[in-house]
């Protein structure tokens, strides 16, 4: 699994503990496990989303790989460094490589610096060019590159819209020439016309810079339209993990099924044939999970042993997958695999 | 699932021409020009649109719930079961908003008060419209958290908002929307702040209760699956103008304003085939003060000309039946 000459980025039973304060931060109860034992692999020139709904970790999986969020257990390997518990001066460094895009280009961008001082600002915390002058050259070439004109180099952000503060974001995040680009719901915010601009400004760019993307988003269209393999996170765990066409040609994880299913599609002809399975409940607590698999409560297909044991993400035909419907299958297939020696088919 | 374009007894809503200014200190901009619309009973019709197009102030300008000034309805008619909304006093408003219409906003947490307890929430209008004794309207609120699948209905009841989920906050704005069997629903971005599975289970709940109640539903919304899934009838909005409207199956299929096929285009989809790059629109949705006296849509229209210097009236031709309506010269 550690090849470092094809991964660009290998994860392996990543935890991540919050501690959980009461008021006045005097801490009182246990600490909550938010992400329990992530594994994955993103290799070069590699598209992989994240999606899920709303605190299933996805965020802070992410945070967690870039370090600002210190991991509590597992091992982050980016390209082939192991840097699991790097401090912030160990980071620093790396942070020219690996960049990350937030959701809300109204928050991530300081309102008080020129777009020109924002694009520059990782290249001169970095020492990267000689002069503020050459600094400025190339955030106006990067302004380029995103399709904005040199105009906007000396405008503030409450002058551009969300789209075009969303490209700002990206052009800074572009100035160091990273390797792994994250992008953390980096759409959500825009309407969809500029959404799908912006969408084709990262296809573009991966293409450009030869970019490794992580991609988190809770928009299966957008997501499918992005990656060339899927994760599916629930209550802090991977349940399902495959290639864009496998996993939305036949999803099999239950929980994969309903949210695809609850997708509605622009469509009317469609929508009417589906059958909708309306999902009941909502999603519990990371503080109190459920015994035994995470979504038995709510999965239809749920059997005796899914509320006593906690399913192994384990190898299923191409992809992996956490579920005790597939353990026999599975189990055969593991034999195959430890043979085979690559979870990850190309 | 969608109910029927039959036209049951005259419209419960029917808004004409409608045109509304915003006084921004200096002049007055255009915020919404000559929207018109119907909803029928057991019909769900919708708004759709991006950012600015002018969906929600069009919503909440039918029942008086905008700043006025600096908004200004300058022209057209909106009428509720029959009666000028806009000449009933503010008491008359009062006796409606709530009543008549109810009302589910996007953000939860915003609409409902922080320090009453959800029941206390839900049985205020039944106590303001119906003269219900509060002891009453409590057990009758109970009912309502049942209906919107409140699991543990007695117990919820005595919650205050901030003890509920999202979802679970947005079922009781359902419940209290419902409460007194309006005519017409108007749901605002009902499910925009929520995921998707709550999402699906919320709209099916607003849909299905709708239809129970014989009344109609305003759908508020940007996302074109949730209108092909839930609507009857679909009015696209541009820049303050319904620039096609049409019954739900026949914009999809059959749509004709290039704006109306741009933006089914760029919306990247769980089915079919995967295009390398979406179809995107150049440029970005007009702001109020943008105006000018052409289309609205030309500066970033494909199949622009010449004559979209001249504002394109709403308007059929010879493929287009059953009421479908569009504001092109050159439709596809």
């Amino acid at each position: 699994m550690n090849d470092v000459a094809t991964n660009i980025l290998d994860v392996s039973d990543l935890c991540v503990d919050y501690a959980s304060t009461t008021s006045f931060g005097v801490t009182g109860a246990p600490s909550v496990r938010a992400v329990k034992g992530i594994s994955l692999t993103l290799q070069r020139g590699e598209t992989l989303s994240l999606v899920g709904e709303s605190g299933c970790g996805k965020s802070t999986t992410a945070m967690a790989i870039l370090q600002l969020t210190p991991p509590s257990g597992g091992r982050v390997v980016f390209d082939g460094r192991d840097i699991t518990g790097f401090s912030h001066r160990q980071m620093r460094p790396l942070r020219r490589e690996m960049q990350i895009i937030y959701q809300d280009p109204f928050g991530s961008l300081n309102p008080r610096m020129t777009i020109a001082d924002l694009i520059a600002e990782p290249m001169a915390i970095q020492g990267v060019g000689r002069s503020g002058n050459e600094r400025r050259a190339k955030a106006a070439e990067l302004l380029d590159t995103v399709g904005m004109g040199t105009r906007f180099l000396d405008r503030y952000p409450h002058q551009l819209s969300g789209g075009q503060r969303q490209r700002v974001a990206i052009a800074r995040a572009l100035s160091l020439r990273p390797k792994l680009l994250i992008c953390d719901e980096p759409v959500s915010a825009l309407d969809v016309s500029v959404q799908a601009q912006v969408l084709n400004l990262f296809s573009d760019l991966k293409e450009q810079f030869g970019l490794s993307y992580l991609f988190i988003s809770h928009d299966l269209g957008v997501v499918r339209h992005m990656s060339d393999r899927v994760a599916v996170m629930y209550l802090g765990r991977i349940v399902e993990i495959a290639t864009r066409d496998d996993l939305y040609g036949e999803p099999l994880h239950p929980y994969t099924r309903i949210l695809l299913d609850a997708v509605a599609v622009p469509d009317p002809q469609i929508e009417r044939a589906r059958d909708h399975v309306l999902l009941q409940g909502e999603v519990p607590s990371v503080a109190t999970p459920p015994p035994g698999c995470p979504f038995h409560p709510r999965c239809p297909s749920a059997m005796p042993v899914c509320s006593r044991e906690i399913p192994p993400l384990r190898l299923h035909g191409n992809r992996q997958i956490a579920c005790h419907l597939y353990d026999e299958a599975a189990a055969n297939k593991t034999i195959e695999a430890a043979m085979d020696g690559n979870g990850n088919p190309n | 699932m969608p109910g029927s374009l039959e036209k049951s007894g005259p419209p419960i809503l029917d808004v004409r021409g409608l045109c509304m200014g915003i006084w921004s200190g200096k002049t007055e901009l255009v915020a919404v020009a000559d929207v018109s619309f119907r909803a029928y009973s057991g019909q769900v019709v919708a708004l759709v649109g991006e950012s600015g197009a002018g969906k929600s102030i069009t919503a909440m300008s039918l029942t008086h719930l905008l700043p006025m000034p600096p908004i200004k309805i300058t022209a057209g008619e909106i009428r509720l079961s029959g009666r000028d909304m806009q000449t009933q006093s503010p008491k008359q408003i009062r006796d409606i908003r709530g009543n008549e219409v109810g009302i589910v906003f996007q953000e939860p947490m915003t609409a409902l008060n922080p320090s009453l307890r959800i029941w206390r929430q839900i049985a205020e209008p039944l106590v303001r419209h119906r003269r219900l004794s509060w002891s009453a309207a409590k057990a009758q609120a109970i009912n309502l958290l049942k209906k919107v699948r409140i699991p543990d209905a007695e117990t919820k009841a005595e919650a205050y908002p901030h003890q509920l989920s999202g979802g679970m906050r947005q079922r009781v704005m359902v419940a209290i929307a419902i409460s007194c069997e309006p005519r017409l629903i108007i749901a605002d971005e009902p499910t925009t702040a929520l995921d998707v599975t709550v999402q699906a289970q919320i709209l099916a709940l607003l849909t299905d209760l709708t239809r129970g109640l014989g009344g109609a539903l305003l759908l508020i919304t940007h996302d074109l699956g949730v209108v092909a899934r839930y609507a009857d009838w679909v009015n696209v909005m541009y820049a303050g103008r319904i620039v096609e409207t049409a019954a739900a199956k026949n914009l999809y299929r059959d749509g004709r304003h290039p704006y109306t096929h741009a933006l089914l285009a760029s919306v990247p989809k769980i089915v079919g085939p995967i295009a390398h790059r979406l179809e995107s629109i150049a440029g970005q949705p007009p702001a109020p003060s943008d105006g000018t006296g052409g289309c609205a849509f030309a500066p970033r229209c494909s199949r622009r000309t010449e004559r979209c210097d001249e504002r394109p009236p709403l308007g059929g031709d010879d493929r287009t039946r059953n009421g479908h309506l569009f504001a092109c010269w050159n439709p596809l």
